[in-house]
């Protein structure tokens, strides 16, 4: 659907690097990134926002690089909404509808209404942008987006700004967007999470240029230079899947070291919204890792065998990798490490919380069109 | 040992500095208002010498606002919006005016638009002359009162988030409708309160334009004449007539531009 060949894009103080990429029809495609990547600039041109110095955009097969924006067929998402404040919601919604002439104001109206519906915003059609909360916001600009049927949809960091409960239900929206409308989307983001529960493929950027990008298993599991994997891989993050026992849902994770009385370990973690038999990754943050010389009685269900690998103080903490069947880091304070006499090839006990566990079941890849 | 007090003794000096200030703004012009002799006050209303100037005065400066409006908003847009080779030197020109004396701006505009320079010939081939002339006195309203318009203008574009015009292009607007229809909306505050200065000032200009029309005669020329030849007494009246008329639609104006909403 889009193909990115050999574009950059030079700017006072940033460069954009030659950028080859390739998005299919109904992909969902996180590039990510920390601050100052490149990211938005990347946007913007394929808006058609910013002429770019050389190379070429296409938008299935057809040439755009010299089309301005009104003739680029693209919904565009900024972080911070970017909505019409002199407008209300349904003025807003119906801008692009009726700068793109795209029906009879009774078609109009309808679209609208179904938009309004599909998003759960039909209430909120008389106000203005600054009676509305973050979600809402972003919601009526994601319908304002989605309105004028764009081939493609760009989303500058659209989560950043929103509290951690409108967050996970914009990302559930965004999901519904990709999936129900099949919509193609290019959403970017710095946060590893939102590529995780969101995207099938995932490009890395770094300065101005990609430095990987593949299905979300190949960039998390084999990072192709320390930047990749430093950005992505600050926690432990595991090929996973769904499994029951007991009736009751648990996460599997194949060993792939160590004593094999049994091939995997078995997680037990909160909220999985998926069935049985569903893949994804496990993250277990470093820092949700408890650390003891004997077997602890808690809360903590997940308790596993473990040998000492190497510790790394810095400063007031370590990090100490583990061997639990898979390589594991722990992060504690480099007091307790000092009164555990933790040092490398000790064997300990390691615990985590079912609530600090995270699985997350990447959408279907959609079949390619 | 000091107590924390509501008002330090900074803001009671502060204040009373203030006051002073304020009273030195407002008791001379109020004061003009009150005392004038009545009986010539009410004859001088009924002068059509008077009455005429006054509409002359208000008429001139709002073709200058207009003019000022159609060539001002794009230059404070460019000012704005884009990074260019000598944008510093352009926002410093557009100070000038209020800088340079405005008899001495009279003079300069003399020069250009007067009959001994091409671009006077031109417009006077044309029939515009700028010599005692309603033209004439456009011209120089102009010169002396586009900074407050352009500046106010440009501060208004500035407040806008370029990612609006930039939402708006993508949802299929070509880069004339997003001004009109985002752009000016979101300014329009700005660009209000800036024309209502350029007019007002446009109104009380006496340097420039009477260096280049000193007929007819707008209502400051009117009152420099009238104390030259008659003295305070005759000069009085119509001061009072163009202040109050000043005042009043000043503060309508600004009234009205208060109700507009900010973005």
């Amino acid at each position: 659907m889009l193909d990115i060949c050999g574009l950059n894009l030079r700017l006072d103080d940033f460069n954009l690097r030659d950028i080859n990429l390739k998005v299919r029809a109904g992909e969902y495609y996180i590039i990510l990134g920390p601050t100052g990547s490149g990211k938005t600039v990347l946007l913007e041109a394929l808006a058609g926002l910013r002429p770019i110095d050389s190379g070429q955009i296409l938008f299935s097969g057809q040439d755009v690089t010299g089309l301005p924006p009104e003739e680029r067929n693209i919904g565009m998402v900024y972080q911070d909404y970017a909505l019409f404040p002199h407008l209300t919601v349904k003025e807003n919604i119906a801008y692009g509808l009726k700068k793109r002439k795209m029906g009879e104001s009774q078609w109009i109206e309808a679209q609208i209404g179904r938009l309004g519906e599909f998003l759960n915003i039909d209430h909120l059609m008389k106000r203005y942008p600054i009676n509305l909360s973050g979600g809402e916001k972003q919601r009526v600009a994601l319908a304002r987006a989605l309105a004028i049927k764009p081939q493609l949809l760009l989303l500058d960091e659209p989560l950043s700004a929103l509290d951690r409960q409108s967050k996970r239900r914009i990302q559930g929206e965004l999901r519904r967007i990709h999936k129900e409308l099949e919509q193609t989307i290019l959403h970017i983001t710095h946060d590893m999470e939102e590529a995780l529960s969101l995207g099938d493929k995932v490009a890395v950027m770094e300065g101005g240029k990609i430095v990987q990008a593949g299905t979300l298993t190949e960039v998390f599991q084999k990072p192709v230079n320390p930047f990749v994997a430093g950005f992505v891989g600050h926690d432990n993050i595991f090929n996973a899947r769904v499994g029951k026992r007991n009736g009751e849902k648990v996460v599997l994770v194949d060993k792939i070291s160590g004593v094999a009385a049994a091939p995997e370990l078995e997680f037990s973690v909160s909220a999985i919204d998926v069935p049985a038999g569903s893949n994804g990754f496990l993250l277990i943050p470093a820092e949700g890792i408890i650390l003891s010389t004997s077997p602890i009685q808690s809360s903590a269900r997940n308790l596993f065998f473990a040998t000492v690998i190497s510790l790394e103080k810095v400063g007031i903490i370590t990090h100490v990798t583990l061997d639990m069947g898979i390589p594991i880091v722990a992060t504690i304070t480099s007091n307790s490490a000092q009164d555990m006499k933790i040092q490398s090839g000790c064997c300990l006990y390691a615990a985590c919380k079912a609530t600090s566990l995270h699985f997350f079941s990447p959408p279907p890849t959609p079949r390619s069109l | 040992m000091a107590t924390i007090q509501k008002y330090s003794g900074l803001a009671f000096v502060f204040a009373v500095l203030s006051v002073v200030l304020l009273i030195f703004i407002t008791l001379p012009l109020f004061k003009v208002l009150f005392s004038a002799d009545k009986q010539i006050l009410l004859t001088t209303l009924q002068e059509q010498e008077v009455m005429a100037s006054i509409g002359l005065t208000l008429r001139a400066s709002l073709y200058a606002t207009i003019t000022g409006l159609v060539f001002g908003l794009p230059l404070a847009y460019f000012l704005a919006r884009y990074d260019f080779v000598g944008k510093e030197f352009a926002e410093a020109l557009i100070d000038l005016p209020v800088i340079v004396p405005h008899t001495a701006a009279g003079i300069a505009l003399l020069s250009v638009f007067g009959r001994k320079f091409f671009l006077g010939r031109i417009f006077n081939s044309w029939g515009i002359g700028f010599m005692g002339s309603t033209a004439g006195i456009v011209l120089a309203m102009s010169f002396v009162s586009l900074p407050f318009l352009v500046n106010a203008a440009k501060e208004g574009f500035r407040s806008i988030d370029p990612r609006l015009e930039r939402v708006a292009r993508t949802l299929g607007a070509t880069p004339t409708r997003v001004f009109w229809d985002v752009t000016i909306p979101l300014s329009s505050r700005h660009i209000i309160s800036g024309a209502i200065m350029m007019w007002a000032r446009g109104i009380s200009e006496f340097g420039a334009v009477v260096i280049l029309a000193y007929h007819p005669m707008i209502a400051p020329v009117l009152i420099y004449e009238r104390f030259n030849s008659f003295g305070l007494k005759y000069a009085q009246p119509v001061a009072v007539i163009l202040l109050a008329i000043c005042l009043i639609i000043f503060f309508t104006l600004r009234v009205i531009s208060r109700r507009q909403k900010m973005y």
